[in-house]
């Protein structure tokens, strides 16, 4: 029989704040975290990113883990320190039952800083022998610092990693396979992964006006901007979590994930994304009507948000001429009437105001959303001022909106077409 | 280099590197139990010397110290050995 799945602890580390109730303010009056960084100067064609604060941890981490710490590892630990404090899952629980641990992290620069030592040094031992060079060397360190003996694993699903882990974190839990795991991403901000996406030129040129970079479903956006930090939550199965006097955050009742198996790897699908969503919403046996709130992917990417705002459309407003022709059947009997004024669901993109927080996204727009589902709010998609003719028909916030949310949908999209939908209820 | 300056150097990056007490460093003091420092220290601490007294131990040798002295005298062994060429000397 399957179990229902709670978050009874939150925890994050952002450009827009490094505690629930910074970040809770910073999303309610639209303040963005995204700066001019003049170190990338000459450098790159973007010198846009997210200004995450780099932790203290000196006196909190013992030296043997925190000389392997990569710049994510610190931030993820915050994160997950905040997590289970907020969840009171004490070292003492967690030495007596296991927690499980799902990380979301696609890779970080310390690789291409040891090649670096070894193209230099022409020697192996002169990489030392705590270059964080595993992809999972967050997760690795989590296990360690914290003595999660549960499961433990690493998702590496680019820009969907962090959504992907809280869903499979999700399963494990729904499946009676665990009763306690921490899930989330985290995502270093130096500029090695921003020269990736800049040779791409998929990042944004506004350097003279970075507080306006990221304008997700914009006519004028022009790309998107690299930021990252961490975010963490802690799963529980919802018995387990009465039972030890848990304070119960919100409901995962939903994920739906999809790939879009095309040739080209950077190129976004509606289908596929439609397809996520779908599922999502199927797992947690709601109708599309009965959602209050999409936290979209909406990077600020061209291509992007046009299909996301296709997928959008079809499974939220199916009455819109460009649903209706998307669809082998059409119903003739579907009015028009409906999209004079927009309705439900509220739709924003949060990375108008963090930039794109690539591996650590889906995880930190969970804890995004779970805290406009607390308040009672939606948080701006600021920067919107003339939407894309593919997202016309959608109601997507331009300003705060204070509205009852007991529903919400957050989606998530990596690189080579990976897709995820969370689906998350108030409880 | 003089045994004193050895011991000075070491000292130094034993405080700022690896985060010990001053008043740890003392010559009976055991790497192991004493000063904390574990299998992978001893293999970085290899790059440390390296990049102190530009010559690389191997691991074999770094095993055979056990305190604080015996470091000491195995670097002024090494850097005292005939062939022993630093990285200033090349």
């Amino acid at each position: 029989m399957s179990k229902r799945v709670v978050i009874t602890g939150l925890g994050i580390w952002s450009c827009i704040g490094n505690n629930i109730q910074s970040v809770k303010e910073n999303l309610e009056h639209g303040y963005t975290g995204i700066i001019y960084d003049c170190r990338r100067k000459n450098k790159l064609n973007s010198c846009l990113c997210g200004n995450v604060p780099t932790p203290e941890s000196s006196n909190l981490v013992d030296r043997h883990w925190r000389i392997m710490m990569s710049e994510d590892s610190a931030y993820a630990y915050m994160a997950v320190s905040q997590a289970l404090q907020h969840s009171n899952l004490t070292d003492e629980y967690r030495n007596k039952n296991g927690v499980g641990l799902v990380w979301g992290n696609d890779g970080n620069s310390h690789l291409a800083h040891a090649h670096r030592i070894m193209a230099k040094e022409r020697n192996s031992y002169m990489l030392g022998v705590y270059q964080p060079i595993y992809t999972s060397m967050s997760k690795i360190l989590l296990n360690s610092i914290f003595n999660l003996r549960g499961s433990s694993f690493n998702i590496s699903a680019a820009c969907a990693s962090g959504a992907h882990a809280i869903g499979l974190g999700y399963f494990f839990i729904k499946n009676n396979i665990e009763n306690v795991i921490v899930a989330g991403a985290s995502m270093e901000t130096n500029s090695f992964f921003a020269e990736s996406f800049d040779v791409l030129g998929a990042t944004s040129l506004r350097n003279s006006d970075p507080t306006h970079a990221s304008r997700p479903f914009d006519r004028d956006r022009d790309g998107m901007v690299p930021s990252g930090g961490a975010a963490a939550l802690v799963l529980e199965e919802y018995e387990h979590a009465k039972a030890r006097g848990a304070n119960i955050i919100a409901e995962v009742c939903g994920y739906g994930f999809s790939s879009n198996g095309i040739e080209d790897i950077s190129a976004p699908s509606a289908d596929a994304e439609y397809i996520a969503m779908k599922r999502a919403l199927d797992d947690a046996g709601i109708k599309p009507e009965e959602v209050d709130y999409v936290n979209a992917h909406g990077t600020s990417t061209i291509a992007g948000d046009i299909e996301e705002a296709k997928a959008l459309t079809r499974l939220f407003v199916p009455s819109s001429p460009s649903s209706l022709s998307s669809l082998s059947s059409p119903s003739s009997s579907s009015s028009l009437s409906s999209l004079s004024s927009l309705s439900r669901p509220f739709i924003s993109s949060t990375k108008s105001m963090t930039g794109h927080e690539n591996w650590m996204a889906g995880a930190s727009e969970a804890v995004y959303s779970i805290i406009m589902m607390q308040n009672n709010f939606v948080a701006p998609n600021i920067n919107l001022e003339n939407v894309i003719d593919e997202a016309k028909y959608l109601n997507i916030a331009r300003k705060t909106i204070y509205t009852p949310i007991n529903t919400v949908l957050s989606n998530s999209s990596g690189m080579g077409g990976t897709n995820s939908a969370l689906v998350f209820r108030k409880i | 280099m003089t045994k004193q300056e050895i011991i000075d150097k070491t000292n130094l990056f034993l405080v700022e590197e690896y985060e010990k007490q001053p008043e740890q460093l003392k010559p009976e003091a055991r790497f192991r139990e004493d000063l904390d420092l574990n299998s992978l220290d001893y293999m970085d601490l290899m790059v440390t010397v390296k990049r102190n007294f530009g010559i690389m131990p191997a691991p074999q040798e770094m095993n055979l110290v056990v305190t604080l002295g015996d470091f000491y005298d195995f670097i002024e062994s090494k850097l005292n050995e005939p062939d022993t060429q630093t990285d200033e000397q090349q």
